[in-house]
């Protein structure tokens, strides 16, 4: 990977800043950082690490090695002059991260490395916690068209993940069945399309983009009843023309675009409260 | 709050074969420094732990027969599984009057209750009710899955009552009547397949309290009622002569169903993970042309529940025979049934609520950040599914360090790199 030297910091730099013992990792003090992150917190680390960083940490435990790996940090630097011990040695020349110790206390470690020539994203516990924007989950699924045996898993994936989240089942319902219309539409009209979610605490949006033969007069295909299914599809329970106005009936709101010959692209939100 | 399992965890058993964190539909069993746990609030009382342990760590808590000693009158309620335990040649007459030769003073079956149930589900049926379709109440594992998995349909819960209730709340009212004595002084004792009844009984999801005041597993009877069976001439038909037993057609609990309902509009679902496509299924709206679902967690439904002695299909059998001698319908009065109906005598007069599992004990918020935390351990662990952290998949053990309940030490691949 490229690394952007514009907004990194040399690791020997922070070495010597810090005038901080190496532990392991000596052969990677040519390396560059993208980000700091202090905490001692390792569930913080996990939530709002930015891979890249390295983490300033007071907790001397194996969890700070692996939360570290875990977050895809380059290394840590452990304040207040305190030794890892063997296993988190080991671990640490297993996965690659280097490890510095220093005498300073947190506050005066970052603002040392702060002050460093170079640009890079300080973050803490603290700030982090105040950045809404940081609490939203994503993931994406597929759906082939024409795959009937399998259509409906991306709804039951999507279910699973909100239900786990814990958002009310009403709102999870609402979800679910447009979730499923659409997918079904994908599966009868279209070859192929990409399913996004995005859950926070607001609202949960799901973006359903699809390559295909699209829609040539959406007006019309948003009317009740209106289908294009084949009679196979009918046969087979599907295309009653109830699937677009199903969608718009339980999202809150409903964005839907199409070209002809290229695709058709909905978006559905749900407001949370 | 607390919740009432019907089974107790047996440490020093355990062997550490894993079989039962797997085994849990629900994902609720840990293995936690060496010793099993669970939560609670996830647990289904289905009964997949208690069946798939050799150890028998997990222990169901059934009454004993000496709780009942403080009723001055005891009615012995037997589950329609009972039956199918004992060749066809056996006539349910000899069961029950084995119960009674065992210390039971009366014995009560429910298939009356359950016919009158069926044709009242039918009749509601008919109004044509919004939400659809409703899902029978009859096993209480399968509430409780809804309530703890799919909270968004409890509503299509059945709000009847089951017909053990009935028969139970009936029996009493009547034998305290006749004898003059308090209802507190009439026990009503289930005999039953499966440990989740229990549960129903301990602490009802359905209502404030069971008319049932104890419970016994099939298989504890089956070892006391036995020779009583053996001993008995084939005579006992005759002694009594007011005996009126109906065995009506269908699985589980209810039987009966083909008959009043429209096979066209209504399903049936045996098993754990059968239920659990179905119920999917349901809420994506997936089946609109289905009325009516009755469904029994257990893999064969009650006669294959792990109190059960026979082997299911010998019992499915003995069930297929018992419909041939019993099935045929008496003592039905549909005028009276219907006013019953109408009166709302067969209801529960509540929806089940929903249980507040662990997803809901934090807000929002926290819980996203928990699923950041928990999709990006999860990449990074192996994917084996191997267990020996103690959680059933690798997916649960991120989940339960993004809710700092096991450590990422814990994961022997992250241990065989520290050591």
């Amino acid at each position: 990977m490229q690394e952007d030297r514009n907004h990194s910091i040399e690791i020997a730099k922070i070495k010597e800043a810090l005038q901080a013992d190496i532990i392991t990792g000596n052969s990677q003090t040519g390396q560059y950082v993208t980000g700091i992150y202090a905490s001692d917190l390792m569930s913080d680390v996990l939530a709002y690490g930015k891979s890249g960083s390295i983490l300033i940490t007071g907790l001397n435990s194996v969890q700070a090695a692996i939360s570290a790996y875990m977050a895809e940090f380059k290394g840590i630097v452990f304040i207040r002059s305190k030794i890892p011990d063997q296993d988190i040695r080991k671990f640490a020349e297993e996965k690659g991260l280097f490890i510095l110790t220093t005498d300073t206390d947190m506050y005066e470690t970052c603002v040392k490395i702060a002050s460093i020539e170079g640009e890079v994203s300080v973050s803490t516990a603290a700030a982090a916690l105040t950045k809404r924007a940081e609490n939203v989950t994503t993931y994406s699924f597929s759906i082939d068209g024409q795959d009937f045996a399998s259509a409906g898993m991306v709804s039951t994936q999507i279910k699973t993940i909100l239900k786990s989240i814990g958002y009310n089942p009403l709102i999870i319902r609402r979800v679910a069945i447009s979730t499923y219309e659409a997918e079904m539409n994908v599966v009868m009209h279209a070859k192929r399309a990409k399913v996004t979610l995005k859950a926070s605490d607001q609202e949960i949006y799901i973006i359903i983009a699809d390559e295909g033969k699209g829609i040539a007069d959406i007006e019309l295909a948003m009317q009740e009843g209106y289908s294009t299914a084949t009679e196979e599809q009918r046969a087979m329970g599907f295309g009653a023309g109830m699937g677009l106005p199903n969608i718009r009936r339980n999202s809150d709101k409903m964005n839907i675009e199409s070209k002809v010959n290229e695709g058709t692209t909905i978006e559905t939100m749900f407001f949370v409260k | 709050m607390k919740y009432y399992h019907s089974h107790v965890i047996i440490p020093e058993k355990c062997a550490g074969r894993l079989k039962c964190i797997k085994a849990c539909p629900t994902r609720a069993i840990r293995l936690r420094h060496g010793t099993i746990t669970y939560y609670d609030d996830l647990c289904v009382d289905c009964g997949a732990c208690i069946n798939v342990c050799p150890e028998h760590v997990f222990a169901p808590i059934m009454d004993d027969f000496s709780d009942f000693e403080k009723f001055e009158f005891k009615i012995a309620i037997p589950s329609r599984t009972l039956y199918t335990q004992f060749n066809a040649s056996i006539h349910p007459n000899q069961i029950h009057q084995a119960l009674k030769n065992i210390g039971f003073d009366a014995v009560m079956d429910i298939s009356r209750v359950s016919q009158e149930l069926i044709f009242a589900i039918s009749e509601y049926l008919k109004t044509n009710p919004k939400e659809k379709p409703i899902i029978s109440s009859f096993c209480p594992s399968l509430i409780r899955l809804i309530q703890v998995n799919y909270p968004n349909l409890m509503e299509l819960i059945s709000t009847f009552d089951a017909s053990r209730e009935i028969t139970a709340k009936e029996a009493k009212q009547e034998y305290a009547e006749k004898l003059g004595i308090s209802i507190s002084k009439v026990g009503a004792i289930y005999i039953t397949p499966c440990p989740a009844m229990v549960v129903s009984i301990k602490q009802p999801a359905e209502k404030e309290k069971s008319w049932i005041d104890g419970a016994i597993g099939i298989k504890d009877i089956y070892n006391l009622i036995l020779p009583e069976i053996l001993q008995m001439n084939e005579q006992v038909e005759t002694i009594d002569t007011e005996f009126h037993f109906h065995y009506g057609t269908g699985w589980g609990e209810t039987g009966h169903l083909s008959r009043f309902l429209d096979a066209e509009r209504h399903l049936t679902i045996v098993g754990i993970e059968n239920i659990m496509n179905v119920l999917n299924d349901i809420e994506d709206s997936k089946l609109k042309n289905i009325d009516y679902i009755e469904a029994y967690t257990c893999p064969q439904g009650c006669i294959g529940g792990i109190f059960c002695v026979e082997n299911p299909y010998i019992s499915r059998h003995n069930a297929i025979m018992l419909e041939r001698k019993f099935g045929e319908l008496k003592l039905f009065d549909e005028a009276e049934v219907l006013k019953k109906y109408h009166e709302q005598y067969y209801f529960l007069g509540r929806h089940v609520l929903p249980r507040p599992t662990r997803a809901q004990a934090v807000d929002i918020g926290t819980s996203i950040k928990r699923m950041i935390q928990k999709e990006r351990i999860f990449v990074k662990l192996p994917k084996k599914d191997c267990g020996l952290c103690g959680a059933p998949t690798c997916e649960t053990f991120a989940q339960d360090c993004a809710r700092g309940e096991a450590e990422l030490s814990d994961c022997i691949f992250f241990k065989l790199s520290t050591h």
